[in-house]
């Protein structure tokens, strides 16, 4: 699967510029991605990449997320020990608990505070990749509901609306 | 499928074992020791005899700190460390139960990192330096601390249980002597005894599951079908001791790699709510969340109904339904010779705990090993089940 690293790093970068959208536009419009995230009770997380510039870092205001590229320190850092398994996780190929249990990712903070995170993140794997993908990957994957499926073609049009910005 | 297996414990069990342990410091050029107990391993004697193996040897054995609690917390750590570093210590020796092992690995882990904030290392995988040796003399056969990369410690300042999971936190050696197992009682026997078997177990079924996880845990659970009644019934019956002392490390090795599951979720947060001891917790939702797991892990309880009841023969589901029984037979007459509650109503539960139970529970990094996703109803009807 990551045979071809270098090839995957642009899809990656991809990848992970849908993530941060993600992650902005699911707070604003999903009442439960935002309520699920709030519930982990940090103000900043972030992910990245073991020494790569692979990185996003997300503060967490009530009225708002925002994402940015800055290396400050934030209470809970979610750092995947490889390229590989970042990849496959930011492309629906395994869940972040997946890649935790594969211990495929170094965890600074409360593991409490992670399993909420991850947790919402699953809620927005969920939401963002189509329902015949991500079923292989979620446990108990039920399918997504009608609102659901709506959620996903508003994130995509939203996406591509802001592509490039 | 992807395996990442690690034990680098050196395991030194048997009939006086403990006499072997002045050569494991010699070894690692250890001068000077801490050594971590409790009030318990003093009263009983344990410390004493742990003392004459260093009789004839030039190791100062001075410096103890035994007021490990039975849940040790951050404070209890940082007492430690404060003693290791006034008395200049090059080493650890925990001698007890989980609680003080794991008081030995949050120690190890601020000393190696050079600080006092405990908290600031929480996670998994934070440590980058393994850090001084580190030796676990493990008092109870059950929790496989000896063997794991994982410690729980308790802050009182957050009202919380802290994790910390790394492989610097393993120990560098384990030295398991049925002797020091013979004092044991009845009832802490059977508890850490159900906590060894729910590790192999829920090792066994996890997500994380592989062929070195499952050879350990298969084992496991068989010398604890076969030795855990008799060390019950006759604490002085040193088989059974050797044989629950070998299976609470080949399930510790198991679980480190493979990790556990709901039950834990649920004895963790439970144990955190009613403060019960963690093998009890474990014994009443034991049942309870091997039967939510049923139906994803038949062929695995199917196996494992070998090294139990090789004579039964029927169907995949025939198989793991009396499996199931098996652990249900077992539970029974562990809780009849012991005195082990049967129900969470015998220790102190009341209904308006089961939000905050809930709570812990979906929150627990166990339930991310779990082929069964945790959720409310999942954790209801486990409550539900082990009243
Ligand atoms: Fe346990």
């Amino acid at each position: 699967m990551c045979k071809l690293i270098k090839s995957k790093v642009l899809v990656l970068k991809i990848l992970l510029d849908v993530f941060e959208k993600a992650l902005v536009f699911l707070f604003l419009d999903d009442a439960e991605f935002k309520k699920m995230l709030l519930k982990a009770d940090v103000d900043c997380f972030t992910i990245r990449v073991l020494k790569t510039d692979f990185l996003v870092n997300v503060t967490i205001k009530r009225d708002g997320l925002f994402v940015d590229k800055s290396k400050s320190k934030c209470e809970l850092e979610i750092i995947f020990k490889d390229l590989c398994t970042a990849f496959k996780t930011f492309s629906g190929l395994i869940s972040l608990e997946e890649a935790f249990a594969q211990k495929g990712v170094i965890l600074k903070g409360s593991i409490a505070k992670a399993l909420t995170v991850t947790r919402a993140i699953k809620r927005l794997q969920t939401l963002v990749f189509p329902d015949i993908w991500i079923k292989r990957v979620l446990k108990n994957f039920k399918g997504t509901s009608m609102p659901e499926k709506l959620v996903f073609y508003k994130f995509y049009y939203y996406y591509l609306k802001n592509l490039g910005r | 499928m992807f395996v990442e297996f690690i034990v680098p414990t050196k395991i030194i069990t048997g009939v006086d074992a403990i006499f072997r342990l002045p050569y494991e410091l010699e070894l690692r050029d250890v001068k000077k020791p801490i050594l971590l107990t409790d009030q318990g391993i003093l009263s009983a004697g344990i410390y004493d005899l742990v003392k004459q193996a260093f009789d004839e040897y030039k190791f100062d054995l001075q410096v103890v700190y035994s007021d490990i609690p039975l849940e040790t917390s951050v404070d209890s750590v940082k007492e430690a460390y404060r003693l290791f570093i006034s008395e200049n210590c090059d080493a650890i020796i925990a001698l007890g139960g989980g609680s003080v092992i794991d008081t030995g690995k949050a120690l190890r882990m601020m000393v190696s990192e050079g600080t006092d904030d405990l908290i600031a290392l929480s996670g998994a995988d934070n440590i980058t330096k393994k850090g001084v040796t580190f030796v676990a003399i493990p008092t109870t056969a059950g929790t496989g601390s000896e063997v794991t990369g994982v410690a729980v410690i308790f802050d009182k300042l957050s009202n919380s249980k802290i994790a910390f999971a790394s492989d610097f936190l393993i120990p560098d050696v384990a030295v398991l002597d049925p002797e020091l197992t013979v004092s044991m009682p009845k009832k802490l026997t059977a508890a850490s005894g159900m906590d060894a078997l729910s590790h192999a177990i829920e090792a066994y079924i996890g997500i994380q599951s592989n062929e070195i996880s499952k050879a350990l845990a298969f084992r496991s659970t068989k010398l604890i079908f076969d030795n855990l009644i008799n060390a019950i019934m006759d604490g002085k019956d040193r088989n059974a001791r050797f044989n629950m002392l070998m299976a609470s490390p080949m399930a510790g090795m198991a679980f480190s790699n493979s990790m556990v599951g709901i039950v834990h979720s649920l004895a963790h947060a439970a144990g955190a709510v009613l403060h019960i001891p963690h093998g009890v917790a474990i014994s009443l939702f034991l049942l309870a969340g091997l039967k939510e797991n049923l139906d994803r892990s038949k062929g695995d309880f199917s196996e494992l109904l070998n090294a139990v009841r090789c004579d039964f023969l029927g169907s995949e589901d025939e198989r793991a339904e009396e499996f199931l029984n098996a652990v249900s037979d077992l539970l029974k007459e562990v809780r009849c010779l012991s005195g082990l509650p049967s129900g969470l109503l015998e220790v102190g539960y009341k209904p308006e705990f089961e939000g905050r139970i809930i709570e812990l529970a979906l929150t627990d990094g166990s339930s991310i090993f779990s082929k069964v996703e945790l959720t409310e109803e999942v954790a209801r009807r486990m409550i539900k089940a082990s009243l």
